[in-house]
């Protein structure tokens, strides 16, 4: 019996196996609401079994899933015509400020990440995360967005600026540290 | 040794955050080895951040969503196949034209008192495969409007028809959006007949049916859409298969 995991009759059951773990991750941090989360995936999913046919290259069925996750959230966006409220108010945000020195200790909280990633635009916190969650290289973020690789770059330290400012460690000044 | 500029503070923080594989940040890595120490040592630090960063995002996949998405297509394909669809549209479209004919005011009522509930179990498929087990349910009016709803509609809940047996409703939630619901029985079968806005749930108005909608097992799900308004009837295995067998059809919601 041939596994379902590597069937080429059954692309669908190894689109799942394969990829929705990263796109279940994926569409948690950005809408950071775990029932949400559940429910963009099955609408990305039941999205791609009814076009399947349409991906020609099964190579590139990653970039096509989340392609598929992203248009959902952004029609969710869309539909909702809001964003999603973060998940606290200013008062834990300054106390949070105040009592977290250590930037590495507190972004190991993955709640804390979460409530700071609450705070940013997509356009930042999507390249963020393709690349420093789900690994992707600085070229397939920039091909995934359609973006140039220098604005995913500069997306890239807009966002760990935005993080670390929610997270509440000082943001260095932008200059060069190598000496004339 | 490369140009000064390229090692500012973007340029450490962005690079550092690349896979370390990635093909632009080994080059940049290259270049790194001729920097100043001050340099490399911030570099160092900045690639810590970036692990802990990574770390801190993972996440994993709840337990049965797997599941789940493997049977996606099996329900699509049932869905399509639907037997129900066809009588529905025809039902739907009848209740829309006694809708237009009925004096509105008849059925605008005063609000009865209900009980929220905040959340179902599991969204929807939870709601609708257990419409009896909806915790905290408390007997709602006949005819009740739930005019202080966050529904964009007026839903009332509509008279039994003779021989079925009205047994509560209120509002609740589903996948986390409001609606109202009431549920009847007819010949030891249960049903529920749900109203949500269909700006909540978009795919209807593609004709699809959320996916978080869908029930599970033998249980029969009908749905029609009227302007703001989506109405829902889930029946159990071997129930009436619509809601004109159960309910009166007649106007169902007002607009706001």
């Amino acid at each position: 019996m041939p596994n379902p995991r590597h069937s080429d009759d059954n692309p669908y059951e190894s689109w799942v196996h394969e990829w929705a773990p990263a796109l279940y991750r994926l569409a948690l941090r950005l809408c950071g609401k775990r029932e949400l989360a559940e429910d963009l995936l099955q609408e990305t999913f039941f999205e791609a079994w009814k076009s399947r046919d349409k991906l020609a290259d099964r190579d590139k069925a990653r970039a096509w899933l989340f392609q598929i996750l992203r248009n959902r959230w952004s029609h969710h966006l869309r539909d909702s015509s809001r964003r999603l409220k973060p998940s606290h108010n200013q008062e834990s945000l300054d106390q949070a400020k105040s009592t977290q020195p250590d930037a590495v200790k507190q972004i190991a909280e993955s709640d804390f990440v979460q409530r700071a990633l609450d705070q940013i635009e997509d356009d930042l916190k999507l390249p963020f995360l393709l690349v420093v969650m789900e690994g992707y290289s600085c070229q397939e973020a920039a091909d995934s967005l359609q973006i140039p690789l220098g604005t995913v770059l500069s997306r890239l330290h807009r966002a760990r600026q935005a993080l670390r400012a929610v997270l509440g460690r000082p943001v260095a000044p932008a200059q060069p540290l190598e000496k004339p | 040794m490369r140009d000064p500029s390229l090692f500012t503070e973007e340029f450490l923080e962005a690079m550092s955050l690349l896979p370390p594989e990635d093909p632009v940040r080994l080059g940049f890595e290259a270049d790194m080895a001729h920097a100043d120490v001050a340099i490399r040592s911030r570099y160092q630090q900045l690639l810590k951040e970036a692990v802990a960063f990574r770390h801190a995002l993972q996440v994993s996949l709840p337990a049965g969503l797997t599941e789940q998405l493997l049977e996606i297509p099996a329900r699509a394909r049932v869905r399509r196949h639907s037997r129900f669809l066809t009588r529905f549209r025809a039902a739907a479209a009848a209740a829309i034209v006694l809708m237009l004919l009925a004096p509105a005011t008849a059925w605008f009522l005063p609000a009865g008192g209900y009980e929220r509930i905040e959340k179902l179990p599991a969204a929807a498929a939870a709601a609708v495969n257990s419409p009896l087990q909806v915790p905290g349910t408390q007997p709602s009016n006949l005819g009740e409007t739930f005019a202080n709803s966050p529904l964009p509609f007026f839903a009332i809940l509509p008279q039994p028809k003779k021989g079925t047996q009205f047994l509560g409703g209120g509002l609740t939630t589903l996948v986390g959006k409001p609606a109202a619901f009431g549920r009847y029985r007819a010949d030891h079968h249960n049903f529920t007949l749900f109203f949500i806005s269909v700006n909540d749930f978009p795919l209807f108005g593609d004709g699809q049916l959320p996916m978080a909608m869908t029930p599970e097992g033998d249980e029969s799900l009908c749905y029609w859409t009227d302007g703001p308004c989506v109405g829902i009837m889930v029946s159990e295995p071997g129930g009436a298969s619509e809601p004109s067998q159960v309910v009166d059809m007649r106007p169902l919601r007002f607009n706001r």
